[in-house]
């Protein structure tokens, strides 16, 4: 969900590893106040990341404001998916494919003991035709 | 929730094989389908898939609790013995999970009903998180869709923010069949969500994990697999050759094997046990179940381990029609209430509703021209107006 209008999602234009820069930049709320929800029977806490309902600071002047429209919330934040690109496909850390039955262990010290592979996947050669996934 | 009939982009497959959604076709028919879109409200998104999606993963959360402590559970799921005590510690140790995927009945009135739950190996991820979303943003632009119309889809910042819980900043390995294009597709998309979450990631086929003699896990540079997620049932890991491997390994798996469990058809019975009557449940029993006989003569036969639709049979006046092919079926099967799927201009529709990190977060929408879905079902978009 959503991609609100409350909600901008400024996306830093990075790709790749450590592309953890999302950042979302609230708009003020309009001048309004958030509706009840239907058949609430008390006050409820805003969903996390919701903009919360408007309260008025001690001694503060009351003012009467009109409804909101409804909201879409914030937690169905929209981003870039631009983001997720074709590039990352040639990640160099991809690996292919080996089938070797046996290839000397050349790490943590175990150099002396063999790696054994292929012990895993022969339910999906057998069964080809179909997906692992679901 | 309406089926809207739209005119597809022209060079909707070249933007799609742009970021990566090369199995867009398949042998030459579309799985991507753009010629219609479906439209929901907004209450129908938050009311009648949102909030049974999360009760539905509440629901599935209390029948591991009581699972892992019922050997007569366990059994009647056919998960081999020697791996009881493995799922029991992996449920019970709180071993994280990254997603799954609810499949429902709908048509948009009543509610919605659960027909299986891809708990261990869902896909479909990328057309729903990135294309999908995608789409929703060139229709408004081409003013297809109003400027208001929303999409029930953060399933990529999910997926993202559900690495960074798990990752803890340690290697991920992913494997799974990569000769199969949906498999290889869906594990380079969850690969690229993990390095946007800052993971270093390593590919590799799952026939080249390797084992040391020490029993612990490597890839083909022979480091040892520290985190691993797997496009690859559970159920065929345990019986392969490095099965009992995983007894010993100190590899984190996602999912984890406490997955395995809900990734049985044999939950669909388990929790209309624990919940009868639930407005989201269909009745099920296991297929040897006399209390089965309450379904008549008239159900869907489903084995306690299919993917794709594989195996599963229309029982109809105790007459086996429309059934799928597959591999699937030694372990059993279970019988569960024939629900028609409800049809859109003819064409039978399932919706799958994604849970990623803890939240409900995305909606696919599946059309066939058969009452079961297959791997070949086409993937339609979604739209919320209103």
């Amino acid at each position: 969900m959503k991609r609100s209008s409350q909600v901008a999602l400024l996306l830093l234009g990075v790709t790749g590893v450590g592309a953890s820069g999302l950042s979302l930049s609230m708009k003020k709320p309009d001048d309004c106040v958030a509706p009840p929800a239907a058949g609430a029977a008390a006050p409820q806490s805003p969903a996390p990341g919701a903009i919360a309902p408007q309260t008025l600071a001690p001694g503060a002047p009351a003012v009467l404001l009109p409804p909101c429209p409804p909201q879409r919330r914030s937690a169905w934040t929209t981003s870039n998916r631009t983001n997720w690109s074709r590039s990352n496909f040639s990640s160099s850390s991809r690996q292919s494919g080996v089938r070797t039955s046996t290839v000397p262990t050349s790490r943590s010290g175990s150099s002396s003991r063999s790696t054994t592979r292929s012990g895993f996947g022969s339910t999906g050669r057998s069964v080809s035709s179909h997906s692992s996934g679901s | 929730m309406q089926r809207v009939a739209c005119k597809e982009r022209p060079d909707w497959r070249e933007r799609a094989e742009a970021v990566g959604f090369n199995f867009h076709s398949i042998d030459g028919e579309p799985y991507w389908d753009e010629r219609a879109y479906y439209a929901f409200t907004l209450q129908q998104i938050e009311r009648d898939l949102e909030a049974p999606t999360a009760e539905l993963d509440q629901m599935c959360r209390e029948l591991v609790t009581r699972a892992v402590d019922d050997e007569n559970i366990l059994r009647r799921l056919a998960i081999p013995v020697p791996f009881w005590n493995w799922i029991a510690r992996s449920w019970k140790g709180g071993d994280p999970s990254l997603y799954g995927r609810f499949d429902f009945r709908y048509d948009g009135k009543g509610a919605a009903k659960l027909l299986e739950y891809n708990a261990d190996t869902p896909t479909a991820a990328l057309e729903t998180g990135v294309f999908q979303w995608m789409w929703l943003e060139q229709a408004i632009e081409s003013k297809l869709l109003p400027k208001t119309a929303d999409q029930f889809n953060s399933l990529h910042e999910r997926l993202i923010e559900g690495w960074k819980s798990i990752g803890k900043g340690r290697r991920l390995h992913l494997t799974g069949m990569l000769e199969a294009p949906e498999d290889a597709g869906t594990i380079a998309y969850l690969e690229d969500c993990a390095r946007q979450a800052g993971l270093a990631t390593s590919v590799l086929p799952v026939d080249a994990i390797g084992k040391t003699g020490g029993g612990q896990y490597v890839d083909v540079e022979n480091r040892p697999i520290e985190l691993l997620f797997k496009l690859y049932p559970w159920e065929w890991l345990m019986r392969e050759e490095f099965g009992a491997s995983l007894l010993g390994a100190t590899t984190q798996f996602v999912e984890p094997p406490w997955k395995a469990i809900l990734s049985n058809k044999g939950i669909l019975p388990l929790l209309w046990e624990m919940f009868p009557q639930h407005p989201n449940l269909l009745p099920a029993y296991f297929d040897n179940d006399a209390a089965a006989a309450a379904l008549g003569s008239s159900f869907v036969r489903k084995p306690l381990y299919s993917r794709e639709g594989a195996n599963v049979a229309l029982v109809v006046g105790g007459k086996s029609s429309g059934a799928e092919g597959g591999p699937y079926g030694a372990e059993g099967f279970v019988r569960q209430e024939n629900s028609p799927l409800p049809q859109f201009a003819g064409n039978y529709v399932v919706l799958g509703s994604w849970f990623a990190a803890g939240t409900p977060c995305g909606l696919s929408v599946r059309e066939d021209a058969t009452p079961i879905t297959r791997n070949t079902s086409r993937f339609l978009p979604h739209a919320i107006i209103g």
